[in-house]
């Protein structure tokens, strides 16, 4: 594409080389195609009577000899010959301008023309570009029809969800909501709002990690900033394949998982540290899916007072559009297409120039100059340039005001002065940002972008048409109806269900040995230690961590469940964050597996005293063309819909990035959830390890048979049967309350959520933090049967140790305030929800039993072990 | 064995903040006349052939998967 782009640059020592390919191209072109006659010469004159025009072209570009209509294949003839270029006019405007007959194109043309300019849009869509440029009665230019490819792409359109979006997420407690814009912004406490934000950079980062972790970063610190607010907080749910997949097992172009995700951490840990904000949550999810394409989902969290909020849409009529930040270079073109497309073998080298090249040492005083400008109230609107570039920010300012606007593409400051217009217009380059102002302001803002050392210049201003327009030296380039442009197309795709058997229970001998089948599990790759990853991220810059990635006893610590940050000097209110996804459960069950990360994610933010305030869905799915993963994104949506509801939290903010699907087949169904909780004091925040021994032990929520997906069947290397865990949003809702007002009333001085691996693994876990041991009997759980399984009779004890059952804490209770804490549940939903499981003791060894079976016995030291070195083993680095 | 020379430039007009950064401490350590810096990246790579071809094909290979970004970089390479 970009020898494309930059031919006709006379002169230029960059573009020698695309300019020689570029001549021998147009004289093979010209040599077959029609004589071409240029009558726009830069202005454009009002072809009325196009209709006919029309015809006469598409008579003249059908080849005669085949006597056949225009829309048939004319591409046929010259088999394989870029042929559309025949009806690509350059026009003699003294710089490169082309202009697309698409009147002439046949359909075959039309798709190839899409598919070389890397603009991807399909034949329908560009039928429906013909159709208004026809009614226009002129040709659409390449600035225009690059501007389409980006705003019409599944990135920033969302053709294939919006549909199930408005079905299943879309109006859920809004009213608790500030507002959602580029972030969502929540109240926090008082004068005092939060904005969270989530969004993925998943293809970027699996061709080029580095750069495409570390620009996700940029991108998310952004849409939190353009609402008026200063981050405070990062964090990263990542998706990759084995750490340990033989290098000959990749299919070509695939990168190895291991290169993959140190390339991913030195991106987020040299971005977020360099730009001060701490990375303090996130997670490692490994599964042989994410082998052909990773996932890599940023989060930010900023905190603004209630006077600095900031809309993103321009403030009225005559406002100019101030630019603010790093001039637009090459990098980034066309990235929200190639994300809207599977990635294949090709995409590594090809696609290279759709990854964004970050500058975090910019980044840091463009926050500076945005919050500045906002806290001085210079600003009518701000918006980021995210996916897109400047053809999606400036638009959208303008039309979610209800104007239009015009665009001066000269004024806008580059890296490389040869740019075409289109490339100025579509580029993503990182670090940029576009305020709207009164006139008068202009100065001001001119000078506060200089203080800071950030390039800002004047690129247009707001019309009261509701058009976009867009000039270049002096020639028009673009002219949108704002409607068209950003009203795209909307598809209803097929979906196909496949039957999930949820009583397809298996037998199997219980093992053993289940001390070992414990070890196993503390070290697999996704329960292991990830210290590995979060020792390189600051997690303390700012100062405002209280609770942080990982807990316990120095140097004996375990995994938090949420990070807890006390954002505001003047409040004592704390702000939890987390984030959650199983994929195991989405592949088998995606309706269950998205309604378990809602449940995990309120059940971390509880275990730290926190009440869940809004909740973030980032959904990454595969191709959404195929009917099969169009279901799998409806079901997890649903899922998520029915959680959100049941619970009554709105979606602060939301992403979605579908054609996940690399070489190695689709990704499993990944719909991260984020969730952001208040805790009513920071003091209140607990931690997961055990404190004290002769403290009492409980169990919160009922233990079913939910091995579906779970760590205990892959450990038996089953790969199918069961069912995933289920859940009850009122009991979920009543019983985390519960958990939280125990904190509050200081009446817990441990809790921890269980997940992976069950109560055996969640207590394993408390121990060895604490430094402290554990004795516990399951003989209590599973006693009244498993009413929601329909099997009758008393729970095995593996079942028992190793179910994931959703809504599960295990609590630390001073046994002195074991009534207190009892009286707590005594309500209906929730009466005998709290099991008594057993003690700390002072001796380091977890030991479980039910009732007179022995089940585990196994050093604190020996399970600390087996999960802190498992990373550093993969990762080929000693512990 | 072949030794390979990737030297890794930035094209012309793409910001080197490091360049930039350096000209600016030079000008402030009082060298006249110093009006631009530029910084390259040189890497050394040995390989286990015989035939400087192939060794150059194959640097060439990791020169676009590796060590530059055809965005804003350009390289040469010398084997010996």
């Amino acid at each position: 594409m970009h020898s494309a782009s930059v031919r006709r640059n006379k002169g230029d020592k960059l573009t020698k080389k695309a300019n020689q390919q570029r001549k021998v191209a147009v004289a093979k072109v010209a040599a077959k195609g029609p004589a071409r006659t240029v009558p726009l010469a830069g202005k454009r004159p009002a072809r009325k009577p196009f209709k006919q025009s029309i015809i006469k072209k598409v008579k003249a570009a059908a080849p005669a000899k085949a006597g056949k209509t225009a829309s048939k294949p004319a591409g046929k003839a010259t088999a394989g010959a870029p042929t559309w270029e025949r009806h690509v006019k350059k026009q003699d405007v003294g710089f490169p301008l082309r202009t697309f007959d698409l009147d002439a194109m046949s359909d075959d043309e039309l798709v190839a023309c899409s598919k070389a300019m890397g603009i991807r849009l399909s034949l329908a869509e560009m039928h429906s570009a013909r159709g208004y440029f026809q009614s226009k009665g002129r040709d659409p230019t390449d600035v225009e029809m690059e501007a389409l490819g980006q705003a019409w792409s599944e990135h920033c359109c969302y053709k294939s969800s919006k549909p199930i979006l408005k079905k299943y997420v879309y109006g859920i407690a809004e009213e608790q909501l500030i507002c959602r814009e580029d972030a969502g912004v929540l109240p926090f406490d008082g004068d005092w709002y939060y904005s969270p934000k989530l969004e993925s950079h998943n293809h970027p980062s699996a061709i080029e990690p580095y750069g495409g972790a570390a620009t996700g970063i940029g991108g998310v610190i952004r849409d939190v900033v353009c609402m008026g607010a200063q981050p405070v907080a990062l964090l990263d749910p990542l998706f990759f394949g084995p750490l340990d997949t033989p290098l000959d097992k990749l299919p070509p172009g695939v990168k190895h998982p291991r290169f993959l995700l140190s390339g991913v951490i030195e991106g987020i840990r040299d971005y977020g540290n360099r730009v001060g904000i701490p990375t303090v949550a996130g997670g490692i999810t490994f599964h042989p899916g994410y082998t052909g394409n990773c996932l890599v989902n940023v989060g930010c969290v900023g905190i603004l007072h209630k006077d600095a909020l900031t809309h993103s849409k321009a403030g009225g009529v005559g406002d100019v559009f101030v630019y603010l930040g790093n001039p637009t270079g090459r990098d980034g073109i066309h990235g929200v297409a190639f994300a809207s497309e599977e990635l294949s073998e090709a995409s590594e080298e090809a696609s290279r120039s759709a990854v964004q090249v970050g500058d975090a040492i910019l980044k840091e005083p463009l926050i500076h100059v945005t919050l500045e400008l906002i806290a001085d109230k210079l600003v009518t609107g701000c918006k980021d340039f995210g996916g897109g570039g400047l053809s999606c920010v400036a638009g959208e300012l303008a039309y979610d005001a209800g104007f239009g606007c015009e665009i001066q593409l000269d004024a806008v400051p580059l890296k490389v002065p040869t740019m075409a217009p289109w490339e100025i217009w579509v580029s993503e380059s990182q670090e940029r940002m576009m305020v709207t102002a009164k006139p008068a302001q202009v100065e001001r803002i001119l000078q506060i972008a200089k203080k800071w050392d950030v390039p800002a210049a004047v690129v247009g201003k707001v019309i009261k048409e509701k058009v976009n327009r867009v000039r270049y030296k002096g020639t028009k380039v673009l002219e949108f109806d704002l409607s068209f442009s950003t009203g795209g197309p909307v598809y209803d795709r097929p979906m196909k269900a496949p039957t999930i058997n949820r009583q397809d229970w298996l037998t199997f001998e219980q093992p053993k040995d289940l001390s070992q089948t414990l070890l196993w599990m503390l070290a697999h790759p996704n329960v292991m230690s990830k210290e590995w990853v979060i020792r390189q991220y600051d997690h303390e810059v700012r100062a405002n961590t209280v609770l942080k990635p990982l807990q316990g006893v120095i140097g004996s610590e375990g995994p938090g469940d949420a990070a807890v940050l006390k954002p505001v000097p003047t409040s004592k209110k704390g702000l939890a964050l987390s984030s959650d996804v199983n994929p195991n459960y989405c592949l088998r069950d995606p309706f269950w597996g998205a309604a378990s990360a809602v449940d995990e994610t309120v059940r971390n933010l509880a275990a730290v005293g926190a009440r869940l305030s809004s909740i973030l869905d980032n959904l990454n799915f595969g191709n959404p063309e195929k009917p099969e993963r169009m279901w799998e994104l409806s079901e997890s949506a649903r899922g998520l819909g029915t959680m959100a509801r049941a619970l009554n939290i709105p979606f602060a903010s939301g992403n979605i990035s579908l054609y996940n699907q690399g070489p190695t087949g689709p990704i499993p169904p990944t719909p991260t959830v984020m969730g952001c909780g208040i805790l009513s004091n920071f003091e209140h925040a607990t931690t997961m390890d055990l404190k004290k021994a002769g403290d009492k032990l409980y169990l919160v929520g009922h233990t079913y048979r939910d091995l579906g997906g779970s760590l205990y069947l892959e450990s038996m290397k089953k790969s199918k049967g069961e069912r995933v865990p289920q859940t009850d949003p009122e009991i979920l809702a009543v019983s985390a309350d519960l958990v939280v007002t125990a904190i509050e009333k200081g009446l817990v001085r441990a809790a921890h959520d269980c997940s992976e691996g069950g109560i055996a693994v969640a207590l394993a876990e408390m121990a060895f933090a604490g430094k402290l041991g554990a004795k516990a009997d399951l003989a209590p759980l599973g006693a009244f049967g498993d009413e929601r399984n329909l099997q009758p009779g008393p729970m095995r004890s593996d079942h028992k140790l190793f179910s994931e059952s959703n809504s599960r804490w295990i609590v630390e209770v001073p046994a002195a305030k074991e009534q207190a804490f009892l009286a707590l549940f005594d309500k209906p939903v929730v009466k005998g929800l709290c099991y008594p499981l057993g003690e700390v003791v002072r001796e380091p060894t977890v030991t479980i039993v039910d009732g007179s079976k022995p089940l585990i016995q196994v050093g604190v030291e020996a399970c600390r072990a087996a999960w802190r070195d498992a990373m550093p083993k993969l990762m080929g680095v000693s512990a | 064995m072949v030794k390979a020379h990737v030297t890794v430039h930035l094209k012309p007009g793409i910001s080197d903040p490091e360049g930039n950064n350096t000209l600016k401490a030079l000008q402030l350590l009082g060298f006249d006349g110093v009006v631009a810096a530029h910084t390259t990246r040189v890497w050394t790579i040995e390989l286990a052939t015989k035939s400087k071809d192939k060794a150059k094909e194959q640097v060439d290979a990791m020169c676009r998967r590796l060590l530059t970004n055809p965005v804003i970089h350009d390289y040469t390479i010398k084997v010996e």
